[in-house]
């Protein structure tokens, strides 16, 4: 796909979209569009994190797996959202593995280049980083809700 | 008719037979373990004469005065509540015979009753707890009766105690009308005005003569004296506004510390109307009585809802509500202040806390009126008018046609019934549904059908599992339909966003089929569900079907799942936030748990709907389900009466506002 | 049907009879049995109680005996021995729901007032030969040991709460215990306040009620028999109480049946100890 595609692609996303005209350009020639079929497993946990990507169309499960040996969903990540930001943290070292559940296309972004560029481009970065901080935010205030475990039974009083 | 009689001290005994005929009984004040108190008089004789009361703030002893005056004593501890409201009335009596069940409302007959002795702060408080009473759509029939079958005699104060604050609540000390004898006491005797066509009855036969100019002068300076000791503790103007806007104040904190919680204060106060209802049965569950008791806003399980959460945990919450109450949102509630000034919480408080003092430091008479946390006046603007064919306080026995599993704790009943108020029902109404030797559970309908209502219930305590297991034959007990409905029809031309939390599905359920019904009259329509793993998600089949139609989005997410789930995960609000679309042109209806419509609001805020525009249904300890036993409080609203559904803008900021 | 269940203190026992018939003991420690005996005061519904449960172990009233497993064991007494806490550990683990019934299994009861004293010297005064007895160094509640589902207070409970929680049991409905100030009862019965009316020291604003406000019914200050109740601001009540007695008065009054309940106990500590005992008075933030 052409990066002025690709631009228009990310220009959808809300990760992505309002970005000067510039910066978008650079993060477009950054990114390859791809297909992950149902099932295919983009990130595995506890391994090398090596692309962060954004969701264009289908569902990405973030998953943990827990002692004996059930795996549990902590969250889903829809279009627009991103997962793999491990792979721009020193570490590199994924927290979750991230499956596609349903077919789905993503803009896949090699965490070393991006981190490069974004060194370079402070304005690309202030923007980047901005919007990483409020998907982390965001999935901050998910994680305390479920938590919370709101919908727990409990006693009634009658 | 003259303005005035007198009635010489020595005939005192005449007024007291002329006020026993007909089987009429006299409570007046006498003497007992220390003090004054309300109770029955056979004569004269057993009034308290020469007795005088010196109160402070915890404190009571009574003082002989060596005199013969019998009313110097100023307020018995006993307020006559006990006579109107009295601490334990029995309600209902059911029994169980295999499927059926019967409930009958058991109706003590009022007794003929003649209060002697009540001062112009009592008659105030008469009369404030009256309209309280008589405030639920169906008043509570009880204390109706109570209250028409007494005759009161008042008496106007001639002396005043430390912890008298009537003239700062507008309440006394003259008394000015609104009884049916009134007295006033000078050594020589009464001057008797009368008040009504039954005051005129009983003292017409006595053939007294008209008080002197001198006796009436006499009362005047004595009433007028007793008016310039009380002074003006607590200056009343602005005072609704001026708590109201002290909701955050320090102070409360510390007024905790010295209190004990007892719920003296409450049960002392001759407007404190607050009730329980306890359940007893015979051991196998088949015959069962429910009775009303005396409770109080200072105790811990007044508040306490579903998840032993409770909204008051803390002693300054409680103390708040109380205080609060009592002078702020009573206005909102009742049209009027809730204290009268009569000082007895002051004085029967085991630690002396003093309510004038309490008051004038948290909202002190310079304090300027910050803004009101609530914008309504529910007793002014939110006349439910759905409710005024309602009969609550009827049961009407229905009968369980089929139980639907709907999740792992939770079963929806099918009920048939021919009642016409339960039939007519609105999406987001209650019903109240009692089975013998049980708690009631208010309980929100899920489906509104022809021939009867579905109830979707959540096993999670002893009534709940009881009903969920019923089988199809057997038989309810409802009262109802309860409560302030979703208001379907002002989303008509308008956008709709439905978002439902677990089993908060349930009361949606109308909203969604009464929209889908006339689905053309709406614009777009969106319908979120949250749930907390995929095996507690309600109506599945239902959803699915609703989420197959081209006209309605359908998105769903659960807290957690395993693998095999390849649906959404992560909370309700994430279907939307992220959303293209234009909340002005919506109308939301939000149900779940609170902290989740917390964050619903919030997030339906950040796409634009509309404050007036949101409306979601509370859970508060609904008990009575009419707004008269007072556990639901929450800020100016009864949520049982003026809710369960609220908008966002009528709540302001006392929704989501903690220990409130 | 487990019958060997393995010793583990606070782990709740498997089920043992039907709901409709549930399997019921009744154990002793540390105690004067009054509690127990209040099953026989329900004498005009004991046939009929006793129809519909499965008394499979009630010293008082049977000779017979059980291992368990129970239902509802209840248990009455303070845990003073050691032997007494591998007693109830192992009790706890045969039984499903296990019920504390009065001061000394809920609060540690008057024998408790020993635990302000050192244990040697009380074991000295007490026994003639105290190296026949093993005690333990307090007198304790049952919750100390292990988990408790329900309580029923008071020395000795009341017969209506008995009966409320056994109808509550055997119809599968929550029992109505209420966890209010004894205050409550006192005003709706109509009973003239002795504190504020007579300057009685009384301890019914911090007590559990329970009792029907029995003793200010009669003019006598409430001694806390039923323990304190929820939200027990003893501080508060203890301060006002000091304005016209002496610390070791305010200390004394709440040195009763439930005194080594926290919020009894904290006040005896801050006035000086029980009666017989001098601790020196702790600064408090009564000023």
């Amino acid at each position: 796909m052409e990066t002025e595609d690709l631009a228009s692609v990310l220009d959808a996303t809300w990760f992505a979209a309002d970005l000067a005209p510039q910066a978008r350009g650079r993060l477009a020639a950054l990114g390859r569009l791809e297909e992950v079929a149902d099932g295919a497993i983009v990130v595995q946990e506890g391994t090398l994190c090596e692309s962060l990507g954004v969701v264009v169309s289908g569902r990405i499960a973030l998953r943990l797996s827990l002692p004996g040996g059930e795996d549990r969903t902590i969250i889903t990540v829809h279009p627009g959202d991103i997962f793999g930001w491990s792979a721009i943290l020193p570490q590199r070292i994924a927290t979750a593995s991230a499956v596609a559940v349903m077919p789905t296309t993503a803009v896949m972004f090699d965490g070393a280049e991006l981190k490069r560029a974004l060194a370079g481009d402070a304005d690309l970065a202030a923007a980047i980083y901005e919007r990483l901080l409020v998907s982390v935010a965001r999935r901050l205030t998910a994680t305390r809700t479920q938590l919370l475990d709101l919908y727990r039974p409990g006693n009634e009083p009658w | 008719m003259p303005a005035a009689y007198f009635l010489p001290r020595a005939e005192l005994d005449r007024l007291f037979e002329a006020l026993a005929v007909d089987g009429r009984r006299i409570i007046g004040p006498t003497i007992a373990d220390g003090a004054v108190v309300y109770d029955e008089l056979d004569s004269p004789a057993g009034l308290p004469h020469g007795w005088m009361a010196d109160t402070a703030p915890g404190s009571y002893r009574l003082r002989s005065t060596g005199g013969e005056r019998a009313f110097d004593y100023v307020v018995a501890l006993t307020s006559w509540k006990r006579f109107t409201h009295p601490s334990l009335v029995p309600l209902t009596r059911s029994r169980r015979d295999g499927d059926q069940i019967v409930v009958e409302p058991i109706r003590e007959d009022a007794p003929k009753l003649a209060f002697v002795g009540v001062r112009a702060c009592e008659l105030a408080a008469l009369n404030i707890q009256e309209r309280a009473m008589r405030a639920g759509p169906a008043g509570d029939p009880d204390h109706a009766a109570r209250r028409d079958a007494a005759l009161i005699v008042a008496v106007e104060c001639a002396a005043a105690t430390s912890t008298c604050f009537c003239t700062s609540m507008a309440s006394g000390p003259e008394v000015d009308g609104g009884a049916d004898l009134m007295l006033s006491e000078l050594d020589d005797g009464f001057v008797v005005r009368v008040g009504s066509e039954a005051g005129a009855g009983v003292v017409g036969p006595l053939g007294l003569r008209v008080a002197s100019p001198d006796a009436v002068d006499r009362a005047g300076t004595q009433v007028a004296a007793v008016r310039a000791a009380i002074g003006d503790p607590v200056p009343g103007d602005g005072l609704p506004e001026r708590l109201r806007a002290a909701l955050d104040h320090p102070h409360w904190a510390q007024v905790a510390e010295r209190c004990l919680a007892c719920a003296n204060c409450t049960l002392v106060c001759p407007t404190c109307f607050c009730t329980s209802v306890g359940v007893a049965s015979d051991l196998d569950g088949l015959d069962a009585t429910t009775e009303r008791s005396w409770d109080s806003c200072f105790s811990l399980g007044f508040g306490r809802v579903a998840g032993d959460a409770n909204f008051r945990p803390k002693v300054r919450d409680r103390y708040r509500q109380w205080l609060t109450h009592k002078f702020s949102t009573w206005w909102d509630q009742f049209g009027s202040s809730g204290c009268v000034g009569c000082g007895r919480c002051i004085a029967w408080c085991p630690v002396g806390i003093d309510v004038r003092a309490e008051l004038v430091a948290i909202a002190p008479a310079t304090a300027p009126a910050g803004p009101i946390p609530w914008p309504l006046s529910p007793a002014e603007g939110r006349a439910p008018a759905a409710l005024a064919t309602a009969a609550p306080a009827r049961h009407v026995i229905a009968t369980v046609r089929s139980v639907m599993p709907e999740t792992v704790d939770s079963a929806t009943l099918r009920l048939v019934t021919t009642d016409e108020a339960l039939l007519g029902a609105r999406p987001g109404q209650f019903v109240m549904v009692e089975q013998p030797a049980f708690a009631t559970p208010p309980i929100s309908i899920s489906r509104i059908r022809p021939d009867g209502l579905d109830l979707t219930i959540r096993s999670a305590g002893a009534a709940t599992a009881v009903l969920t297991g019923l089988a199809a034959g057997a038989q309810v007990a409802l009262r109802g339909p309860l409560g302030r409905g979703w208001p379907v029809e002002a989303a008509i031309g308008r956008d709709v966003v439905i978002v439902a939390g677990g089993i908060g599905l349930a009361p949606l359920r109308p909203v969604i089929e009464a929209v889908l019904a006339e689905r053309p009259r709406f614009g777009a329509v969106r319908l979120y569900l949250g749930a907390r793993t995929p095996h507690d998600r309600l109506f599945v089949a239902e959803m699915g079907e609703i989420a197959g139609r081209a006209d309605v989005e359908v998105a769903e997410i659960v807290d957690r799942a395993g693998p095999e789930w390849l649906g959404r995960v992560g909370i309700v609000t994430q279907l939307f936030d992220q959303a293209k679309w234009d909340g002005s042109r919506a109308t939301a209806f939000v149900c779940g748990p609170e902290r989740m419509m917390q964050a619903t609001v919030a997030t339906l805020k950040g796409r634009g709907v509309d404050p007036a525009a949101m409306w979601l249904t509370l859970e508060r300890n609904m008990a009575c389900g009419v707004g008269t036993c007072g556990h639901c409080q929450l800020g100016p609203f009864f949520v049982c009466r003026d809710g369960p559904v609220f908008s966002v803008a009528e709540l302001g900021t006392a929704f989501a506002r903690e220990g409130l | 049907m487990e019958t060997q269940a393995p010793i583990t203190p606070g782990r709740r026992g498997p089920r043992a009879g039907t709901p409709q018939r549930p399997r019921i003991g009744i154990v002793k420690f540390a105690s004067c049995d009054g509690c127990q005996l209040t099953l026989l005061d329900l004498e005009d519904e004991l046939l009929a109680i006793a129809a519909r449960v499965d008394l499979v172990e009630f010293a008082e009233a049977t000779s017979h005996r059980s291992a368990g497993p129970f239902d509802v064991l209840f248990v009455e007494g303070s845990i003073s021995t050691p032997e007494q806490a591998e007693d109830i550990a192992r009790l706890r683990a045969v039984s499903h729901r296990l019920v504390t019934i009065g001061a000394c299994a809920t609060a540690g009861g008057i024998q408790a007032i020993r635990n302000w004293f050192d244990h040697e010297e009380v074991r000295a005064v007490v026994y003639p030969q105290p190296g026949y007895v093993d005690s333990l160094a307090q007198a304790r509640p049952v919750a100390d040991f292990v988990a408790v589902d329900a309580e029923l207070r008071g020395c000795p409970i009341s017969p209506a709460q008995l009966r409320e929680f056994l109808v509550a049991l055997v119809t599968g409905r929550r029992p109505q215990l209420p966890d209010e100030a004894v205050c409550l009862e006192c005003k709706r019965r109509g009973v003239v306040c002795v504190a504020v009316a007579q300057g009685i020291p009384c301890l019914g604003p911090v007590t559990r009620t329970g009792c029907g406000a029995l003793c200010p019914a009669y003019g006598r200050g409430c001694y806390g028999c039923f323990g304190p109740r929820e939200s027990a601001n003893t501080a508060s009540l203890a301060k006002w109480l000091s304005d016209d007695r002496s610390a070791s008065d305010v200390g004394r009054l709440f040195a009763g049946f439930t005194a080594w309940s926290p919020p009894f106990r904290a006040m005896i500590d801050a006035h000086g100890g029980p009666p017989g005992q001098v601790i020196p008075v702790k600064e408090t933030n009564d000023a």
